[in-house]
């Protein structure tokens, strides 16, 4: 029995393509003209002097370098508890358990942990690290509790890329006398690392970005920081201050401009290097 | 008696009431089995009979990546395969080489699939490494296919060229036992022509386990035959009388081509 049809075969691919095509186009341009409108307004104010200067007067003039330094502080501190304990862990639940409660629990546990808003990682980064711990407002902190909030992208992620390898890598790897470490390390996570990579730069656009968890644990001094436990202002939160206590507009979307074309050419080097290790694998 | 004759006395791969299953569901029913050095030893019938299960187990490949469960006693050279773990486990793979169905080439390049093994068991030396891979690559009659193009991507070679770059990557490391799954499904009958004459070359240096669903293939080069259906060992015979006077009527069908 065959449905009776609203449209002819040719007519409803033409109205698909066409919706699809609009989908595409609708997401292109919603993020053109985010970035247009940032960069238009932040236009006047970008100069290598903005870049490459210490702000004065509470960042109402002078540059931003410091909060730069202190974003690539704070994220790379992030990346370095996330991936290595995401990819781990990744490990653990693709390559060592079988599907049972405890997967389900810990899996759930991941995808909830994920949905937690990033202000209440802020406050317990806030309670436990630099309270707790002692460890104050400062760049590790920061950078642990961004750790934490991006840890679950980087397990999920990792997971399903590692899940993704064919299986038959691991049949031939330790047929051939590899144990099963040898096999996971020289053959499994090898295949993996593009979408292992694409979960790690996943994190690191959040930790780039992120605002509420920072302005707690890291705090919010704007001067250069010289050790892990300095306060740090990242981009995000000097963005936030300044438009927050009217500082300047203008130094404020010259902030968001470098922020956006820094998570842009982030995400375009990410790709180009994930290209180039699939065309490797492949 | 001859050398000759002791040689294809000797049991190197001993199957003792061997029943393999995943969960409840069985696949073989305990099967007993020898297979003599030097020989090439075939085992055929149809698909989902088991062939596949028996041969993964005799490495212990079933056991640890499919979950089977395998009981009885498997020894190769003397070595009770199934308590194997770990180390001695990787050892003994070391000298037991699998082929699957498919060609299943790494990711890697010619050379490094060759080269894969040995790494593994820790050879360093480029020069020792180079050898071995030509070595085996000839004993699998790919070399002069492959010599000038050893850097090139395996995955861009044929599909009869994969298999035998698969067997070269078995051969790698002098195994004394080669497992072999149905190595030719994938391939065109002269491609099929050359992994038999590959074989036969191998042995009498290396006992040869051969699954294969074209019974063709076993009377061409199995020295011994053995038929299983449904999870049962129906029989075991020399080929040729295997397939002259089948004692079972069951083998008589299947060779007749009445089902399977």
């Amino acid at each position: 029995m065959t449905m009776p049809r609203l449209l002819a075969p040719r007519s409803a691919q033409r109205v698909a393509m066409t919706l699809m095509w609009a989908a595409t186009a609708a997401t292109v341009g919603l993020l053109l003209f985010i970035i247009g409108f940032v960069l238009r307004r932040g236009a006047s104010t970008l100069s290598w002097e903005f870049l490459f200067s210490s702000p004065r007067h509470s960042g109402a003039l002078g540059g931003i370098l410091p909060t730069v330094v202190s974003t690539i502080y704070v994220s790379a501190a992030a990346v370095l508890v996330a991936a290595p304990l995401g990819v781990a862990a990744a490990i653990y639940l693709a390559e060592y358990t079988k599907e049972s409660r405890l997967t389900r629990v810990i899996r759930s546990g991941t995808d909830a942990l994920a949905g937690i808003p990033s202000i209440i990682f802020g406050l317990f980064g806030f309670a436990f690290f630099v309270t707790a711990l002692g460890m104050g407002w400062s760049i590790l902190s920061g950078g642990l509790t961004l750790g934490l909030m991006i840890l679950p992208t980087v397990i999920r992620t990792s997971e399903e890329a590692l899940r993704a390898v064919p299986r038959h890598y691991r049949d031939v790897a330790q047929s051939l006398g590899a144990s099963k470490w040898q096999s996971i390390r020289s053959v499994v996570l090898p295949a993996a690392a593009p979408g292992v990579m694409t979960g790690v730069v996943l994190g690191i656009g959040r930790a780039v970005s992120e605002t509420a968890a920072v302005i707690f644990t890291a705090g919010v001094a704007l001067k250069m920081p010289f050790s892990p436990f300095d306060s740090a202002r990242t981009m995000s939160v000097h963005f936030y201050t300044l438009t927050m206590e009217g500082i300047s507009d203008d130094m404020a979307y010259g902030t968001a401009s470098v922020l956006v074309v820094t998570i842009l050419l982030i995400n375009i080097g990410a790709y180009t290097i994930m290209n180039r290790l699939t065309r490797k694998y492949r | 008696m001859t050398v000759a004759a002791s040689i294809s006395d000797r049991v190197v791969i001993d199957i003792r009431d061997v029943s393999i299953r995943y969960g409840d569901m069985v696949v073989l029913q305990p099967v007993t089995l020898q297979v003599f050095a030097g020989t090439i030893h075939g085992v055929i019938g149809p698909a989902g009979s088991g062939k596949t299960s028996l041969l993964r187990s005799i490495n212990k490949l079933s056991v640890e990546l499919d979950d089977a469960t395998v009981s009885g006693r498997i020894e190769i050279d003397g070595n009770d395969v199934l308590a194997l773990r770990g180390d001695a486990l990787a050892a003994l793979r070391r000298k037991v080489g699998i082929v699957f169905a498919t060609p299943q080439p790494l990711p890697r390049t010619v050379f490094e699939n060759v080269a894969f093994a040995p790494r593994m068991a820790g050879v360093r030396d480029e020069g020792a490494l180079r050898a071995t891979v030509e070595r085996a690559l000839r004993s699998a009659q790919l070399w002069d296919e492959v010599a000038d193009r050893l850097d090139l991507m395996a995955s861009q070679l044929s599909g009869g060229q994969q298999q035998r770059l698969c067997i070269a990557r078995a051969l790698a490391l002098n195994p004394s036992v080669l497992l072999l799954d149905e190595p030719c499904s994938a391939l065109d009958p002269i491609t099929t022509r050359r992994i038999e004459d590959t074989l036969v070359a191998l042995t009498p240096d290396v006992t040869v386990l051969l699954v294969t669903n074209n019974i063709r293939q076993a009377e061409r080069i199995a020295t011994r035959t053995s038929f299983i259906l449904m999870g049962e060992l129906v029989e075991t015979a020399p080929t040729s009388r295997l397939f002259a006077e089948p004692r079972d009527s069951r083998t008589r069908d299947y060779l007749a081509g009445r089902f399977g």
